[in-house]
């Protein structure tokens, strides 16, 4: 790649030579080429001041070769090339901008649709699991009543109970995961509320070594949703920078309201306009890489050792999300240490429950 | 003891849980799927039925209800796993709101079972 200054001298002296033919021949062709030249100052990204630079090196140079014409005229003839190249590059520069943004849509609906696919899938198999897993039980329970009390057998069969009962936990939370709108459990809940007595808690467990900062802007704001599901939502995210930061560091959390309309809703494209409750979490751990970005959401996914993680905390809460009508997108630079989740949720109208 | 006929669609649960039945005491019969459940209903007419209620061809819930129009009195536990996106809890809600006296979300284990059958017996 070339260095930037080295590209602007070349795209100048192009363009000083199309002025220059243009301003000897004046032909259409040259108005084409300086067409051409605005839609390739896009694609090299080099910004629109440029094109003013350039016209006044180009007015220089004429000068020198028609002394006798006054600046006013040479710059008069030089503007249908001008008129060109602007109108080319900001053309070209819309293509670009609406490109880059159908790309991201699209990134974001398959992904969305992969997920549905995947939380359907992975509820349908639960129930199958929960049968198999009261098989054996039952047969575990049986077989012990024929076991003498203190033996190891019986101390071993004991520990296939204690694991089947882990494995429902698990199935119980898969369900939770490919659950559709459940209304009657939704009530009006404070935000600030949930949060308030999470961070209670969650200050009560953790190490000195994190600190919690909480920001609330507007403390009367409701969203519809249940109660455990909502601290389920927060846990799991806190539990997630947690890991990120290796134990060490800072979680900040902030609680506002925003109204999407149709230029703020461009990055959420699975909400309509209208007012939300946002709620963001940032930490200062390893951040998120790029590659696997598009995929910390998808149930089993997991960056901890075999293990360590079940791989289900995100997309319990990408599945809590999705059922209070909201959307969550995570912020990480690539590069940049720290990552954010932002999510919105509907903002309910009325003030009490 | 009680006679006691057990309808669900996994052969592996199902056996399971008739030899639970019979070591406790009580009298067992199974269906391996609702229809073949209430032909078996018809001719025993037991004290109790133990359903599951995501079966193919008729599910636990047309089961209860069939069960009901032809005997009121019958003691019936509906039990559920959850399937798709409906959890173990809607099934069982929506089993006790048409008569099953008593629920149990799979997996269980044996206390569980055995004191719904007693407070259904009751």
């Amino acid at each position: 790649m070339l260095s930037e200054s080295v590209r602007v001298n070349t795209f100048r002296e192009d363009y000083i030579r199309l002025i220059k033919d243009y301003w000897l021949h004046g032909s259409e062709e040259h108005l084409i080429q300086a067409a051409e030249l605005g839609k390739r100052l896009v694609h090299e990204e080099l910004p629109p001041e440029e094109i003013g630079e350039f016209q006044q090196f180009a007015l220089i140079e004429l000068k020198q070769i028609a002394p006798a014409t006054s600046l006013d005229e040479v710059a008069n003839r030089l503007t249908p090339p001008l008129i060109e190249v602007l109108m080319a590059y900001g053309l070209a520069f819309r293509q670009q901008l609406q490109e880059h943004y159908e790309l991201m849509v699209g990134k974001h609906l398959e992904q969305a649709s992969r997920l549905e696919a995947l939380g359907t899938l992975s509820s349908g198999i639960a129930h199958d699991f929960n049968t198999l897993l009261g098989v054996i039980l039952g047969y575990t329970e049986m077989t012990l009543d024929r076991i003498p009390h203190d033996s190891v057998a019986r101390q071993n069969l004991e520990q296939v109970i204690i694991a089947a009962q882990r494995a429902r936990d698990l199935v119980a939370r898969i369900l939770a995961f490919g659950r559709r709108d459940d209304q009657k459990r939704r009530t009006p809940q404070r935000m600030a509320d949930s949060l308030n007595e999470c961070l209670t808690m969650l200050r009560s467990m953790l190490p000195p070594s994190v600190t919690l900062h909480l920001h609330i802007d507007q403390p009367e704001i409701w969203v519809l949703g249940d109660a455990s599901e909502l601290q389920q939502l927060i846990m799991d995210l806190t539990v997630n920078a947690i890991d990120a930061m290796a134990e060490r560091g800072e979680i900040h959390f902030s609680l506002d309201a925003i109204t999407l309309d149709a230029d703020t809703g461009q990055r959420w494209p699975d909400l309509s306009p209208g007012d939300y409750v946002r709620f963001r979490i940032r930490d200062t751990g390893c951040g998120v890489s790029p590659q696997i970005a598009n995929r910390i959401f998808e149930p089993f996914f997991t960056t901890k050792d075999v293990g360590e993680g079940t791989g289900l905390g995100l997309s319990v809460v990408y599945g809590i999300v999705k059922r209070m009508g909201g959307a969550i997108r995570l912020n990480s630079e690539p590069g940049q240490p720290g990552a954010e989740f932002e999510i919105l949720c509907p903002r309910y109208a009325g003030s009490e429950p | 003891m009680a006679k006691i006929l057990v309808i669900e669609d996994d052969t592996q649960f199902c056996q399971m849980l008739a030899q639970m039945l019979i070591q406790a005491g009580h009298e067992v019969e199974t269906a391996l799927n609702g229809v073949l459940g209430l032909e078996r209903f018809r001719q025993s007419i037991p004290d109790l039925v133990i359903t599951d209620i995501m079966m193919p061809e008729k599910d636990g819930i047309d089961v209860i209800v069939d069960i009901k129009r032809q005997n009121a009195e019958v003691r019936i536990i509906a039990i559920s796993g959850g399937r798709r996106a409906i959890t173990p809890q809607f099934n069982l809600d929506s089993a006790a709101l048409i008569g099953a006296v008593q629920v149990l979300a799979k997996p269980f284990n044996r206390e569980q079972l055995l004191a719904a059958i007693a407070a259904a017996l009751e």
